[in-house]
């Protein structure tokens, strides 16, 4: 009995051996389930729910998330993992592979008598290694266009098609440059990514300017006006009802008919001011429009008024698209009506409805310059648009990276061949003294994972594939994986491209959960598990 | 027109919004010269679905946990065309692998309304998750998946407030809930009148729902905001208990104060009469019970011709928020509810209820503030026309010169209905016809300052240093409004 169950008798645990056996278990378990989905040929998983619901992922990131995982440990693992896709948008399959392989290659060394401990310590030290290496690894290039799209492909390949990526590349890379603004961080928030189920998902698009996802709430609403000024508000246009918080401010139905009155004359009143600055800026002129975009509502006696005066209104517009559409059309939002004037109003050439179905979108394009823009997404279903989503936003953040970091790592597994041979290299042992060595050699072994399954994946023969990597890397090239033939080729002159902060963030978190799971040597539950299939082997 | 939209926040959230929607839906009249008492377009919203043909769902947003949904897709028939068997194609070369998960075959009472025939009679036993009885086809946007955690989890379980308030943040960093969810269907709206929340409030969705609510708050200022927060009533270990007392502090004092009603109910009081027959392991019967109180109190506000129901729920001036729920079944008919009042001219206000929501019969002969009152059911018209009729306002200030408590009686002739999605044997078969003739009533009394003290006290030991000092003195705020003038003077020992 252990020292636990003595304060806790109903407490089950398992000790040592035993708890360290149920921890790797459950990181080769996770590592097998992903294993498949990993490079540019893994394969597509088509997740089915419960309800018979379809999900199609390639990201480990979604698939992780949309699993039911049981066991807890494989729940601490793929928490970290997808705690890495927050991070860095991407390299989710790479944790769980990395982690299921350091826990694997561990328990060799500690079949062989080695106490987890030490192979921990070998572990870090390998890490600091590691990490050092990538930065001397890394590719700092000026970053243009070209890397950049470069990037974007070697991202969106691992997700999608290879047709469908190289339409989507461009578009990718061109919303980030659209928005980035040097030296400032871009933000990605800028680009709206817009969904319509609608044709194939070869028409999804890139559009300078914004597409919302309303429309106006008037029939007689002109759908299209050119040469529009764009009034963005945050002021409510609806007849506030105040007699609801209070009721004592009347005292008979005549004085509430008045407080209505008065608070009709209210919203009258800031209608008339929008009025005026249309007739203003526009005069008789049919050739010049009017549109409101408004983040709060607008009620349809308002909409009357605003139909009479020939402006296309939107209402609940969102709470970013305020800030986006400033970037877009020009103009400042405002939050009062106080302070109209022509040089608060954007412009944009087009603005138009698109109805489809139930569904209305509005597009403002042909603008000036645009500092914002908008990705449209079509597919005939919900979940191809959802697969083409998150393969979009898995696009954005590598090249957001990219640009951020300043510099790129050759892909395609050549890193981690040049990294476990340099930990391996005499030049480096000489600096690891004692045990610890054997944890040094253990890392560098489970970095080949990445290289090994590209391979596996691929259909190529896992050893052949490795051996001329090796030998290539050998010779003190950089050598990538070819995945069509099978041999090493170069990832630079090819394209293929990781970022910088996916890999060291990979690095660093694979690392501290797997020595965590190595040196737990006890594993205790204190509340009685539900039926349903008990952790890892835990049920008495 | 003053359209109500509905937030879910929850698995016993959803469990009681089910048996709301059911009601509602029974509501319907499929007879054009048939109009029914209750205006649908405050909680429908029309629509077309993908087919062309035209939709009528729910004004709602449903949050749930991964497994929390059942057999209840996304998108549903209304939604999506057709079955697509090679649903991959085109958008990757290479292969695909088909992971399924155990397929939850769908309830015999799901299959019969598919087929149209005969439902079979729900047991609690057949009524796994809170799809099962749902008679309602929901609009895709409406269904959220919460993926960050698990149903009834061991390992992650959705307990703690702070959770709760956390996986909001996460969320709404990365999404923007609330122009994602709920903005298009508010954007639908004319004029919108309320937003309704079922919410837990003693696990983690009370975190969740401080945080929605408050920046609902923030966007949509005006509009008035019900929160019905749902208690667990199935007494558990004392470090547990505890834990939930807290967390129903710390929802107390951060939603009460941003709701224009905030009703606590606990899911299950313990005191119920005997002509009542709740299984209290089901989450279904439960509820059931719960959904015909709720139901009742807030049906003014679906009426036709539009009722003054919030003016009602501001009472005096708008300062007393938190509301009890009780309700008593088929009483109505005894006549004893408000005899004595005609002969003083103007109604009293009610205490004596069979089911008490909100703080299970405790804390008695309290001071009313305010008080709407509901019935439904064949009510002989008593002699004096209701309320309502007349103009509230002046009523309301001949009430508070009389130091009367403010007083709001709606009376409507729609019993409850019986549905086969209800349990059968719950309420005593009804005298007469095939309704239930229901009392319900919102009040605000005294009885909270007293729930607030002893939640407070509790608070107090629970909660850590940094958070405690701001707790108790915003609860101690609260609690005053429930403190009539000769009472608050004798508290001030516990500061």
């Amino acid at each position: 009995m252990s020292a636990t169950q003595l304060l806790n008798p109903k407490a089950e645990s398992r000790r040592r051996g035993e708890a360290l056996k149920v921890n790797i278990a459950a990181g080769e378990g996770l590592q097998d389930v992903l294993k498949s989905n990993l490079g540019p040929s893994g394969t597509l998983k088509m997740l089915v729910d419960g309800a018979g619901a379809i999900k199609l992922t390639k990201d480990g990131n979604v698939l992780l998330r949309e699993m039911q995982i049981q066991n807890p440990t494989a729940v601490m693992i793929a928490r970290a993992a997808t705690a890495q896709d927050d991070i860095t948008g991407d390299g989710t399959t790479s944790v769980v592979m990395l982690v299921g392989e350091l826990l694997k290659q561990a328990d060799r060394h500690i079949g062989e008598g080695l106490h987890p401990r030490v192979i921990t310590d070998g572990y870090e030290i390998a890490k600091t290694e590691a990490l050092k290496f990538l930065d001397k690894f890394k590719l700092e290039r000026a970053i243009d266009r070209e890397l950049l799209l470069s990037v974007a492909r070697t991202s969106l390949s691992t997700k999608l098609s290879g047709a469908l990526a190289e339409k989507l590349t461009p578009d990718i890379v061109d919303a980030v440059l659209a928005i980035h603004r040097a030296p400032e961080k871009p933000d990605l928030h800028m680009v709206e990514i817009m969904t319509m189920q609608h044709r194939s998902s070869s028409d999804t698009q890139l559009i300078r300017g914004l597409a919302l996802d309303h429309g106006a709430r008037h029939p007689d609403m002109p759908k299209r006006v050119e040469n529009a000024f764009i009034l963005t508000l945050n002021v409510s246009l609806e007849y506030e009802k105040s007699e609801i918080n209070s009721g004592f401010y009347y005292s008979n139905a005549e004085q509430r008919d008045k407080l209505v009155e008065s608070e009709r004359k209210f919203v009258d009143a800031k209608l008339q001011k929008i009025v005026e600055l249309k007739k203003e800026v526009c005069g008789n002129d049919p050739k010049k429009g009017f549109v409101i975009i408004n983040q709060k509502g607008i009620d349809p006696l308002s909409l009357d008024v605003l139909v009479k005066n020939g402006i296309f209104a939107l209402r609940r517009a969102k709470r970013r698209n305020m800030e986006r559409l400033q970037l877009i059309c020009g103009g400042t939002a405002q939050n009062s009506v106080e302070d109209l004037s022509p040089d608060v109003l954007g412009w944009a050439g087009l603005v138009y409805e698109h109805q489809l179905g139930e569904e209305k979108f509005t597009f403002v394009e042909e603008v000036k310059d645009p500092k914002s823009v908008t990705i449209l997404i079509k597919g005939p279903n919900s979940h191809t648009i959802t697969q083409v989503k998150d393969a979009v936003r898995d696009g954005l953040r590598s090249v957001y990276n990219t640009i951020v970091d300043g510099c790129v790592i050759p892909g395609a597994g050549s890193f981690q061949v040049a990294c476990a041979q340099h930990l391996k290299s005499a030049e480096f042992n000489k600096s690891v003294k004692g045990k610890a060595k054997w944890g040094v050699g253990a890392f560098a072994d489970a970095l080949l994972i990445i290289p090994k399954t590209l391979a596996a994946n691929s259909g190529h023969d896992i050893q052949d594939s490795l051996a001329s990597l090796w030998d290539e890397a050998t010779d003190g090239n950089v050598a990538g994986l070819d995945l069509v033939t099978g041999e090493p080729m170069d990832p630079v002159q090819e394209g293929v491209f990781d970022s910088f902060r996916v890999l060291r963030n990979c690095i660093a978190s694979s690392t501290g959960i797997a020595s965590n799971l190595l040196l737990c040597d006890e594993l205790l539950k204190a509340r009685q598990m539900s039926k349903q299939g008990g952790p890892g082997g835990m049920e008495e | 027109m003053h359209e109500i939209v509905t937030l879910q926040l929850g698995q016993r959230a959803n469990y009681l919004a089910t048996h709301f929607w059911n009601l509602q839906e029974s509501y319907f009249t499929y007879n054009e010269n048939e109009e029914s008492t209750v205006d649908h377009d405050v909680h429908f919203r029309p629509g077309v679905g993908v087919d062309g043909s035209e939709t009528y769902t729910p004004r709602t947003v449903i949050y749930d946990l991964k497994g929390g949904f059942g057999t209840l897709r996304r998108y549903n028939a209304l939604y999506e065309l057709t079955e697509d068997s090679n649903a991959g194609q085109g958008l990757w070369d290479g292969q695909e692998i088909v992971q399924r998960q155990t397929p939850i075959q769908p309830s015999d009472y799901q299959r019969s309304l598919d087929l149209g025939t005969q439902a079979p009679r729900l047991t609690s036993e057949s009524v796994r998750y809170w799809s099962d009885y749902n008679r309602v086809f929901y609009h895709p946007r409406s269904i959220v998946q919460l993926n960050e955690y698990e149903l009834n989890s061991q390992t992650m379980p959705f307990e703690d407030w702070n959770v709760g308030e956390d996986l909001f943040h996460n969320l709404d960093k990365e999404h923007d809930l609330i122009d994602r969810d709920v903005r298009p269907l508010l954007e639908e709206c004319d004029q919108l009148r309320a937003l309704q929340l079922f919410s837990g409030s003693d696990d983690a969705w009370g975190g969740f729902a401080a945080r929605y609510i408050e920046r609902l708050k923030d966007e949509y200022g005006k509009k008035s905001i019900w929160v019905w927060a749902i208690e667990d009533g199935t007494r558990s270990q004392r470090h547990h208990q505890f834990k939930k007392d807290t967390n129903k502090a710390r929802s107390l004092y951060s939603i009460s104060p941003q709701a224009s009603l905030y009703a606590p109910i606990i899911d299950l009081p313990h005191k119920l009469p005997s002509y009542l027959n709740v299984d209290r392991q089901s989450e279904w019967q439960k509820t059931a019970l719960i959904a015909s109180a709720i139901e009742t109190v807030t049906l003014p506000s679906r009426l036709r011709p539009y009722q003054h129901f919030e003016a009602s729920l501001a009472g005096e001036d708008g300062t007393h928020t938190i509301f009890e729920l009780q309700t008593s079944i088929n009483k109505v008919n005894d006549g004893h509810t408000k005899k004595s009042s005609n002969e003083e001219g103007s109604p009293k206000a009610e205490t004596e209820f069979d089911i008490d929501f909100a703080y299970d019969g405790e804390h008695q002969g309290a001071h009313i503030f305010n008080q709407v009152q509901v019935t439904r059911g064949n009510e002989p018209e008593q002699e004096g026309e209701p309320t309502g009729e007349r103009d509230i306002g002046h009523l309301r200030k001949l009430r508070l010169y009389n130091s009367e408590a403010m007083l709001q009686i709606y009376h409507t002739p729609l019993s409850l209905p019986m549905l086969d999605s209800f349990p059968h044997d719950m309420f005593p078969t009804p005298k007469t016809g095939t309704g239930i003739d229901v009392f319900s009533a919102l009040t605000a009394s005294t009885r909270t300052a007293q729930r607030i003290k002893a939640l407070s006290a509790t608070a107090a030991r629970m909660v850590s240093v940094d958070e405690r000092e701001d707790m108790i003195n915003g609860l101690g705020e609260i609690r005053e409004f429930y403190e009539t003038g000769w009472s608050s003077g004798s508290d001030d020992e516990d500061d």
